[in-house]
């Protein structure tokens, strides 16, 4: 297995989420060699197993990262969240759920434990001896990029 | 019937108890707590007749909630809801005594099909 393989089960864990709950209509799954945009904002959740140590992240401009949290909670475009704690709240549980499709996806071939969501705004250096490959979900006028970073062991 | 939902998450929370309203359990009292310790002094005070859990969850998951209300010999019915899915989870689930598992993203009518044999 490759961190490919990780990314790829992302991608399409991603795509049942948002398809499912966000009530999203159309996907579009690029894969991007270009860096990640430096101010974006996210969640990333850890996943372990035998053969992989990686986190996984799920991050967006922040406009879109609002309205996908509102789209979790069937909220107006005109409703607000209470406070900066409920959007990264909202978009944790968003991750979880890609992060359990993960799982199922990879289940075949490694058995991961999930850690809890980590919220994160701005650029993110990978660890040492990490690698980092992301791509972009295109979820109808929203962006999502999507990161695996880590190590297969 | 009494109702405590378990999960760290506001935002789930707030999702839960709109899909029971959804899936047509509107008489019921519904508490919430953030996680399983918390869960646990509710459970010792309120007494619920069925609790609704996270499985992974900071300072006590619910597993650990699960055992731990088994080790004090209190009996409630209990189901997780969380994204754990795979049949490893389903099975340690099932065999700490949880009553049933409710995968997420979920609907109305996966809650309509579980809870309606428990809830009425």
């Amino acid at each position: 297995m490759q961190l490919t393989d990780c990314l790829a089960a992302t991608a399409d864990s991603a795509r049942e989420i948002a398809t499912g709950p966000l009530g999203i209509s159309t996907t579009a799954w690029l894969e991007s060699s270009t860096p990640l945009p430096e101010a974006l904002s996210g969640i990333y959740i850890p996943l372990l197993s035998k053969e992989l140590a990686v986190q996984v992240g799920v991050l967006a401009e922040r406009s879109d990262f609002v309205k996908l949290a509102k789209a979790l909670l069937s909220m107006q475009d005109d409703e607000e969240f209470e406070s900066e704690g409920d959007v990264f709240d909202a978009m944790g549980e968003v991750a979880n759920m890609i992060a359990g499709g993960i799982k199922v996806r990879l289940e075949p071939h490694t058995n991961i434990s999930v850690g809890l969501p980590l919220a994160l705004t701005g650029k993110v250096f990978p660890p040492r001896n990490s690698q980092s490959i992301h791509g972009v979900l295109s979820l109808d006028d929203r962006r999502v990029w999507l990161v695996v970073t880590g190590t297969m062991l | 019937m009494k109702i405590l939902i378990v999960d760290d998450s506001k935002a789930m929370r707030l999702i839960v108890r709109r899909t029971l309203r959804q899936a047509g359990f509107v008489d019921h009292g519904v508490t919430e707590a953030h996680n399983g310790k918390e869960a646990l002094e509710s459970v010792r005070l309120a007494k619920p007749d069925l609790i609704l859990s996270d499985w992974n969850m900071p300072e006590m998951s619910g597993i650990e909630l699960l055992d731990a209300l088994k080790a004090e010999g209190i009996a409630v019915k209990f189901g997780f809801i969380t994204t754990e899915r795979t049949t490893e989870m389903r099975a340690r689930a099932t065999e700490a005594g949880a009553a049933f598992l409710i995968v997420k993203p979920f609907t109305p009518e996966d809650f309509k099909e579980i809870l309606t044999p428990i809830l009425g």
